[in-house]
């Protein structure tokens, strides 16, 4: 039987996946992969949540708030790393280095 | 009430903001005027705040935990310097070079501009978790743009990816975080935990996520920790851009930040020790403002672009909203919004001045200001009012504001931070004099004649400048006006 524990390791571990990417990936793109698997993790637990143990779908609601907000940061990201590429030809960002002499 | 009836100002940005758009879309003798009309919306919203207040008053404390946007006197204070500080950001848009110089994207511009606004509007009464992530996130979006608003340059796109990727991740973390809060309480809305604040399992889980809370609103604010974007943000952005993040959006970030920790949080919990040696939400909040204004003001020392230095120094004033905010007290909730006055009033006076002398000698290096004294004699004497007014020195208003958050600390026994805020006082006297050396003190090395400031130039730094002198004798009228609003908070 699955219940809200599983539910909350697995957004755990997606959480920790994402933060991981963030850290230590030298890409803009795959950054903004790992911010989009934190955002996944914590609309997961909304759901997991509001299923399992609050009376109303709080939850439920909060994660297509979650989605929408996700799809235009999304969309927002690109367009900077878009461009990012057109002034450097270039996404990495320990290479984007210009300001701070 | 109803509190969708309350929220009268956003509603009127929402409507101007549509009428942007619109104007953006027909002919240029229209778009030309959007300027115009941005500048009347906002004055429309600033006026229906400042004639809704009367009407908020004696209002019963809001406890509704369905509430999610409360329009108190917490919020009426906040949103008035949201309004009258974007007020004079139209000023400045309509006087920065960089901007101008893309005459075709001017309605982009404001339309980014208007959301901007409308997001911290909803910040500064959002009252619910999620309330505050979507403010959040209506605010930051627009911003990552306005500070990569010169496509082709590589700094200001360079600033924008940095703004977005600290951005983004720490408003991501955030939510994980209220999800995490979520799970503890089962509801988002501050009021939901603050009655279950004494009941609540306070474990490790509830602690980490109002660590990870914190944090989204600290890299808002950028409290040290989460600092890191700010200078190069401020560096790369255009002057006017950088402005309004360093002074608009950061009264914003306070207010949502002051209203979790003193309105979603019982005395108990704030005192509640956790995970043993001694720590509880107000030694962290120690811990973090010690930390933002050293980190802030020692790093300040070395910097040579004024951009740059001014961020450090906000990330300085940072310090002692946060020391204000752990004093946990009326008086250290009124020291914050009297702070955050004369603050608006002080960088935006020194971001004019930095803003004009780039449109003079084309620099915003330290170094290029030799002998700027006397070539620019007005703009020079009123970059001294607000140096003096930043480093806190008494005949200015920034004494006073200093003043009432060593108070405040003095009141709730932190002694250890108050030392430290008059440590950081003495070391933030050294670099704002620099400026000063640099301006009357070194000879310059050529003597071309600089274009003078015109009318309206002076009037308005004669209208962030003189209020600063005139509070610096009578402070008592700023104190009053904070301590009225408190009254009707929601908390």
């Amino acid at each position: 039987m699955v219940g809200l524990n599983h539910f909350l390791v697995l957004s755990a571990v997606l959480f920790c996946l994402g933060l991981f990417g963030v850290v230590t990936r030298k890409n803009a793109i795959t950054v903004l992969m790992g911010l989009e698997m934190i955002l996944n993790a914590a609309s997961l637990n909304f759901v997991a949540i509001s299923r399992y143990m609050a009376d109303a779908a709080n939850g439920q609601v909060i994660s297509l708030f979650i989605i929408v907000l996700a799809a235009s940061e999304a969309a927002i990201a690109l367009a900077i790393v878009l461009n990012l590429y057109k002034n450097f030809y270039n996404v990495n960002i320990d290479e984007i280095n210009t300001l701070k002499e | 009430m109803n509190f969708l009836a309350t929220l009268v100002p956003e509603y009127i940005i929402i409507f101007f903001l549509m009428v942007i758009v619109f104007m953006d879309m027909s002919k240029d003798e229209v778009a030309a005027k959007i300027p115009l009309v941005a500048m009347s919306g906002l004055l429309l919203a600033l006026l229906t705040n400042v004639f809704m207040a009367p009407g908020l008053y004696g209002t019963e404390k809001i406890t509704d935990p369905a509430t999610i946007f409360v329009n108190d006197g917490f919020a009426f204070i906040f949103k008035f310097m949201i309004l009258a500080s974007s007020l004079i950001m139209v000023y400045f848009f309509r006087h920065d070079g960089e901007i101008n110089a893309y005459k075709s994207r001017r309605g982009e511009f404001y339309t980014l501009f208007y959301s901007m606004v409308l997001g911290m509007l909803l910040l500064a009464s959002a009252n619910d978790l999620i309330a505050v992530y979507v403010a959040l996130e209506v605010l930051s979006l627009p911003s990552y743009i306005a500070a990569g608003f010169l496509k082709t340059d590589k700094r200001s796109s360079e600033a924008s990816l940095k703004y977005l990727l600290f951005g983004s991740v720490a408003s991501g973390v955030m939510l994980f975080g209220i999800s995490l809060l979520y799970l503890g309480v089962g509801s988002t809305s501050f009021k939901a935990i603050v009655g279950l604040g004494n009941v609540m399992p306070f474990d490790v889980l509830t602690i980490l996520s109002i660590i990870f809370i914190i944090g989204g609103f600290g890299y808002k604010i950028s409290m040290v920790p989460f600092h890191f974007w700010a200078p190069d943000v401020f560096e790369g952005s255009p002057v006017s851009v950088t402005t309004f993040l360093s002074v608009s959006s950061k009264i914003a970030g306070v207010a949502v930040f002051v209203r979790f920790v003193v309105g979603s949080m019982s005395p108990e919990m704030k005192n509640t020790e956790v995970l043993g040696f001694g720590f509880n939400i107000v030694t962290l909040l120690v811990f973090l403002s010690i930390m933002t204004m050293t980190v802030g003001n020692l790093t300040a020392i070395f910097q040579n672009n004024m951009k740059r230095l001014l961020a450090y120094s906000s990330i300085g004033h940072i310090g002692f909203i946060v020391a204000a905010m752990a004093a946990n007290s009326e008086n250290g909730l009124i020291a914050i919004s009297s702070y955050l006055l004369v603050y608006t009033l002080m960088n935006f006076g020194a971001f004019l001045v930095i803003l004009l002398i780039k449109a003079r000698i084309g620099s915003e290096d330290i170094r290029d200001y030799k002998g700027l004294g006397y070539k620019l004699p007005f703009l020079s004497v009123m970059m001294v009012i607000f140096m003096v007014s930043l480093a806190g020195l008494p005949p200015t208003a920034g004494f006073w504001a200093k003043f009432y958050v060593f108070t405040a600390l003095m009141e709730s026994k932190l002694y250890l931070v108050a030392f430290a805020a008059i440590f950081n006082t003495v070391i933030a006297v050294f670099y704002y004099f620099r400026i000063l050396k640099t301006l009357y003190f070194e000879k310059s090395d050529n003597a071309e004649v600089l274009p003078v400031l015109s009318g309206g130039n002076k009037t308005v730094l004669l209208i962030l400048g003189l209020p600063l002198l005139i509070l610096g004798i009578y402070f008592s009228p700023v104190v009053e006006f904070a301590r009225e609003t408190l009254k009707i908070a929601g908390f």
